[in-house]
């Protein structure tokens, strides 16, 4: 898959809850994005089995998920460990 | 904005601090497909991660060791209004970002505001509470403004408070409610007592803590009674697109599923599942707070503020406490503190019930 889709959750306001009227979304095309950021997608899809929980409250998580031979695969990491690209691939709107 | 290349350097701009293993980031440090810059940021970071952690390390072992080297007689450190320190990020994301010298008199309304509510909120935890800061020993209070662009977010880190701009639509300035600043400043008092996990039933207690915090601390500002408090959440970050749209606030204390809500909630346990983000599961503590304050009447953090900050605070940490445990803790907080009336502990009861709690 050359796209990764992205939803950024939480914050204070409760993005992308279940009865939120707060979302946001954007893709990725990795064909567009440089090889480090590429890396560091890679490891926070590698790293996600053992992460642990931080200290941060009020936060966003971003959930990234791509498509691979084995199927979809999605992800939840926090903000401080995404890049940019990533980030700011969303946009926040009332649904 | 200039392309980033660098992964953990506080340079002007982005900041790059991914909370990798060290050992990932010394295999990228020699990977030979990355540009030399890249490799040379990769090897920063492996750094910066390592002195990083000895710092916290060490950080928290001068903490536990100052509370037992108190002098005899005394039970904790002296009491001292904590520094309050505002910094402008400056619309990019290094944290703290640039000191504000004098911010309580600056010209800039976010950092005047920002230290105003801030040091308010010290005094109704040390009036109302007898609480010294977010540890009770004085910890300071650092803020940080105007983080990155159009951000829709407040949030606490675990060693400080940040706030967004707002996007000017849905958002705005997020430092312009004060019970979005008693949130924030609480989820470090939640960190330094109970030490809730931030998932499942402890998160959705974590949330509902610095709710209930906040809008007491609305409240306590205000002068009101329950009666004429507003219970809101986030009334005036509310931006002209949401207004608009007819949402009042993010969430609503007194009706946690309704429509002016942003972010509607459940109001009963028999709705909460696993995996809910905590700031929806918050609604069902939240609305128990809401019935007991308005069956108990008067001030909110005179009686009611009392009990769920002795439950809180008082019995060390908790992490994966369940809303059942909580709600049996403050049933018995509340018979133990007003033993003489209770009423009281027949409302906390009731409300808790409600919720199906």
């Amino acid at each position: 898959m050359s796209k990764l889709k992205v939803e950024r959750l939480g914050g204070i306001g409760g993005f992308g809850g279940n009865m939120s009227h707060l979302r946001s979304v954007g893709e990725v095309d990795l064909a567009k994005i440089s090889d480090e950021d590429k890396k560091i997608i890679e490891a926070l899809f590698e790293l996600h089995k053992n992460s642990g929980e931080s200290l941060n409250r009020d936060n966003f998580r971003y959930r990234i998920t791509r498509k691979t031979a084995a199927g979809t695969e999605s992800i939840e990491a926090e903000e401080d460990k995404v890049p940019t690209v990533i980030k700011q691939c969303v946009k926040d709107e009332i649904v | 904005m200039e392309k980033e290349t660098n992964h953990c350097t506080h340079h002007h701009g982005e900041c790059h601090c991914f909370i990798i293993p060290v050992k990932i980031l010394k295999k990228f440090s020699k990977d030979k497909k990355l540009s030399a810059k890249a490799r040379k940021g990769f090897a920063d970071a492996a750094r910066f991660e390592t002195e990083w952690r000895k710092a916290r390390e060490v950080k928290s072992l001068v903490t536990a060791s100052a509370q037992k080297m108190l002098p005899s007689g005394l039970t904790k450190v002296p009491s001292k209004a904590p520094v309050v320190s505002v910094f402008d990020c400056k619309q990019h994301t290094t944290l703290p970002g640039t000191p504000i010298s004098n911010p309580g008199s600056s010209t800039d309304p976010t950092s005047k505001r920002t230290f105003k509510e801030t040091t308010s909120l010290a005094q109704f935890y040390k009036t109302v509470f007898g609480r010294n800061s977010i540890d009770n020993a004085g910890m300071a209070l650092i803020s940080s403004i105007h983080y990155s662009v159009k951000y829709n977010n407040a949030f606490w880190n675990g060693d400080q408070m940040t706030y967004g701009d707002g996007d000017g639509n849905i958002f705005v300035d997020f430092t312009k409610s004060d019970d979005v600043v008693g949130h924030e400043i609480t989820h470090g008092v939640t960190q330094h007592t109970l030490g809730l996990a931030y998932h499942d039933e402890p998160g959705g207690l974590n949330e509902s803590i610095s709710d209930v915090f906040g809008s007491m601390f609305r409240q306590w500002e205000a002068g009101q009674d329950v009666a004429h408090a507003d219970w809101l959440i986030g009334k005036e970050i509310m931006g002209p697109g949401a207004i608009s749209r007819g949402y009042t606030c993010l969430r609503d204390l007194s009706n946690p599923a309704a429509s002016h809500c942003l972010s509607p909630q459940p109001t009963n346990f028999s709705q909460y599942r696993n995996g809910m983000d905590p700031h929806s599961s918050s609604g069902i503590p939240n609305f128990a707070f809401y019935k007991a304050a308005m069956a108990i009447g008067g001030k909110s953090w005179i009686i009611l503020g009392k009990i769920w900050y002795k439950s809180v605070t008082g019995f060390g940490p908790s992490p994966n406490m369940t809303m059942k445990q909580f709600a049996n803790r403050t049933r018995s907080v509340a018979g133990s503190l007003f033993r003489t009336r209770p009423a009281i502990k027949k409302a906390v009861d009731k409300a808790w019930l409600d919720v199906g709690l």
